[in-house]
Order: C-alpha cells, then sequence, then structure tokens
C-alpha cells in the first residue's frame, strides 16, 4: 500500500522534473463521483454523508494518488432556507447562471462599506425570502447547515489523509482579487464591460479587496510566515484561475499578472510550491511564465493542447490531458493508448501528473470501464 | 416566528442575526455570521 508520505514525494519528485517509478495520477471528478456511486445530485446535495460516502468509494475504486473535488465546492444546501442559490440542478446536472450583487454604480457604495453592502445589497438581493415572515429563522437555519458544512470538511479531510493515504490538494487556496469580481461581485458579463468601461474603478475596487476580503492579504501573510512543515500535501498554495479568459495581453499584464507575481515571488523565496488550477486556457500567456524556476509550479490545464503547453512552458509541471470525450466515448483500449502517448510524450523525465483535461461532472463527462482502464495502466506503467 | 420588517436593514437585521446565535460563544458570532453570508453570496 502507498503511503500519504510516498504519495508526497511521487508529485514532489514530479514536480522537480525527475524520474519516477511512474507518474501521479490525479483525479479531476468533481460531481461525477456522485453520479458514479449511485447517487443523484437532488439527495446528494441535501445529505453530507452520502457525498461523503460517494468519495470513499471513488478514493477505494480508482485509487488516485490525489483528487480535486473533496466534497466541498457544491454547498448549495447552506443558501436554500433563504433561497438565496444561484445554482438550478436536477438528479443528473448542474447549472449556474452569471453570479453578481453589485449594479454598475455600487462600486463606490462596497468600498465604503463593505460589510453593509454585503448584507443590504449582497444576501438581501440574492435571498428570495428575505422578505418572509421567517427570514430569520430561515437565516439560522443557513448558520445550522454552514455549521454541517465545517464538520463535513473536517471528517472528509481526515478520512481522505489518515483512511486513504490521499493527500490534500494543497495546503492553501487563494483566488486572485479579479475573480471575487468574476465570480462573486460582478459577474463575467459586467466585468468584461468594466474593463473597458471603468478600468480604473476596477483597479481602485482590486485593490480594496486585496485589503479587505479574509482570504487575501491577512491569510497570504500567515501563508508567507507559516514555517510548519507540511505533511498533508505537495503544494503549499492553490491558485485558482478563471479571469484571464477575457482578458487580453495587456489587461492580463496589468490587472491579473501583477498580483501573481508577487505571490509567486514571495513563495519561490521560501522555497514553496504552487498549484494552479485552471478554468479555460493560459497558453496565449506561456511568456509571463518563462522565468517561474523549475520544480516550482505545477497547472492543471483544461482547455489548451498539453502537447504545446510542454514546448512552451518546459519549466512548468503540468496536470491534466486526457480527453473526457474519449473517457466517455473512447474504448478502453483507447482511453489507455492515449494515457501511454501522455505520459511517453509528456511525462517520460517527470513534470507530468495524469488527470482528466477538464473537470468531470457529468454522467457523459467519463464511463467507470475506462477510467479504471486507465488508472490501472498508469498504475503499473513506467515508460 | 420572527418579525423581519428590519431584516433588510444593516446593522439592525445583522446585528439582531446575531443575537439569535445564542449556542454561539459571543466573541465568535460575528465572524460566523460573515462567513455564512459570504457563501450565501457565492452560490
Amino acid at each position: 500500500m502507498t503511503t500519504l508520505q510516498e504519495r508526497i514525494q511521487l508529485y514532489k519528485d514530479t514536480n522537480d522534473f525527475k524520474k519516477t517509478k511512474r507518474v501521479p495520477i490525479q483525479s479531476a471528478c468533481y460531481a461525477w463521483q456522485i453520479l458514479d456511486a449511485g447517487y443523484a445530485f437532488t439527495d446528494a446535495f441535501h445529505d453530507w454523508d452520502l457525498i461523503y460516502k460517494a468519495i470513499c468509494e471513488h478514493l477505494e475504486r480508482y485509487e488516485p494518488d490525489g483528487l480535486n473535488y473533496t466534497g466541498t465546492r457544491y454547498p448549495f444546501q447552506i443558501a436554500e432556507p433563504l433561497e438565496a442559490s444561484n445554482y438550478e440542478y436536477t438528479k443528473n446536472t448542474i447549472n449556474c447562471g452569471d453570479n453578481f450583487i453589485m449594479q454598475d454604480d455600487e462600486f463606490d457604495e462596497f468600498m465604503a462599506d463593505r460589510d453593509k453592502f454585503l448584507w443590504e445589497k449582497g444576501l438581501c438581493r440574492k435571498a428570495k425570502a428575505a422578505d418572509s415572515p421567517d427570514a430569520y429563522e430561515r437565516l439560522l437555519e443557513c448558520v445550522k447547515r454552514y455549521q454541517e458544512f465545517g464538520a463535513f470538511i473536517g471528517k472528509m479531510n481526515t478520512t481522505i489523509l489518515t483512511e486513504y493515504n490521499t493527500p490534500i490538494r494543497a495546503r492553501r487556496h487563494i483566488q486572485p482579487p479579479m475573480e471575487y469580481l468574476l465570480n462573486f461581485y460582478r459577474g463575467i458579463k459586467n466585468l468584461g464591460i468594466d474593463l473597458r468601461r471603468r478600468k480604473s474603478k476596477v483597479v481602485e475596487i482590486m485593490d480594496f479587496i486585496y485589503n479587505t476580503e479574509p482570504g487575501l492579504k491577512d491569510y497570504l501573510e500567515a501563508y508567507y510566515n507559516d514555517d510548519t512543515p507540511n505533511t498533508i500535501s505537495a503544494y503549499d498554495l492553490n491558485i485558482v484561475f478563471l479571469s484571464q479568459n477575457i482578458l487580453n495581453n495587456r489587461q492580463f499584464e496589468e490587472l491579473y499578472w501583477p498580483f501573481v507575481k508577487e505571490v509567486f515571488d514571495k513563495s519561490f523565496e521560501k522555497d514553496y510550491r504552487i498549484d494552479i488550477l485552471l478554468e479555460g486556457e493560459i497558453l496565449r500567456f506561456a511568456d509571463y511564465f518563462q522565468d517561474v524556476p523549475k520544480g516550482h509550479l505545477n497547472i492543471h490545464l483544461e482547455m489548451d493542447d498539453i502537447f504545446e503547453s510542454r514546448k512552451k512552458m518546459p519549466n512548468i509541471c503540468l496536470t491534466g490531458g486526457m480527453p473526457s470525450t474519449l473517457l466517455y466515448s473512447g474504448s478502453e483500449q483507447q482511453c489507455v493508448d492515449y494515457a501511454k502517448k501522455l505520459i511517453d510524450e509528456i511525462g517520460k523525465d517527470g513534470g507530468y501528473v495524469l488527470s482528466a483535461n477538464k473537470m468531470l461532472c457529468y454522467s457523459n463527462d467519463c464511463k467507470r470501464a475506462n477510467l479504471l482502464a486507465v488508472h490501472d495502466f498508469a498504475k503499473s506503467y513506467n515508460s | 416566528m420572527c418579525e423581519n420588517a428590519d431584516f433588510r436593514k444593516y446593522p439592525e437585521g445583522f446585528e439582531k442575526a446575531k443575537s439569535m446565535l445564542t449556542d454561539i460563544p459571543e466573541e465568535k458570532r460575528d465572524e460566523l455570521l460573515k462567513s455564512v453570508i459570504a457563501t450565501i453570496i457565492n452560490m
């Protein structure tokens, strides 16, 4: 049986471009895990025990070396008592609308009193039940569910680490300031317009977000000053990238890269390793990553061609590449052949973690037999 | 059932909700409620 520390070392060696006995296998299965375990979203998203069971089953069946989804991505039930969720789901589908709480002319109001804004404009705009006679009771139910969610996270992470010897993706997680605008405050469409019509306000509010969001300035300071050994993950920090998809090169350089560069520089000074979970594309910004020291950065690609990415980012460990279309529509042999091609061409001398090329969420994102065949092959293949 | 006329107002609604978290230590209520609000906004 592979121990937790052996798995962490496998990721570290791979990240360092060292030749390893085999490539690490990272599960990119998200909500698909729930369907694969035989549960409907409509049941599992209201029952942490079902999600716990689905993740345990996934770890037992596929024995990945690491996993992206540990049950934390879909806490819809917390918002449901106030009817405030922007997500819609059926037994086997999930959809999310463009999420935003801030209007075009409310940047200053937000910055003048963030707490007031989040209550009056954030919570109360989203909550369809804010005017119901039992609004406070509903909010208390949200708090109760939030606490249950916290208990679930603690239990799940302990089980993943101690019963399945599987590392947590990273010790800490952040999102660049622009992601708060895109994901929560302004939405994709509005932010796209903001970047052209009110760029100075975007700059101002990102600075405000950096200084006031609990998950940014103070959180990063704690991260930079944390000298305790990381025994739960190969990566010290995970960063989620999404906004780069709506930016041109000039905007990326001016509005996105400076934050990332500072985090990189301070992290690499401490010899920390960073993992970027990418949604969409990054290849057109590959030049910005050319000075990243080898052994310090992993990027889980999504839509970029991984073979082209290897050429343009030879200093970066890459994760992904296994097409979900093949995992669903291909034969077991076709999937194994493609996994072999990935390992031979990208992972021969380290620097590659085998995984799917997108978040596997729906039933037609993957077939069990194909994923099992790929994992079984990769566990014993030494290129 | 609670009277909700002040629910939408800040700080009135926020403070009232905090005061109702009777099984949570007072010094932890503010942070807990803000975390819940952030989670709801993010959903």
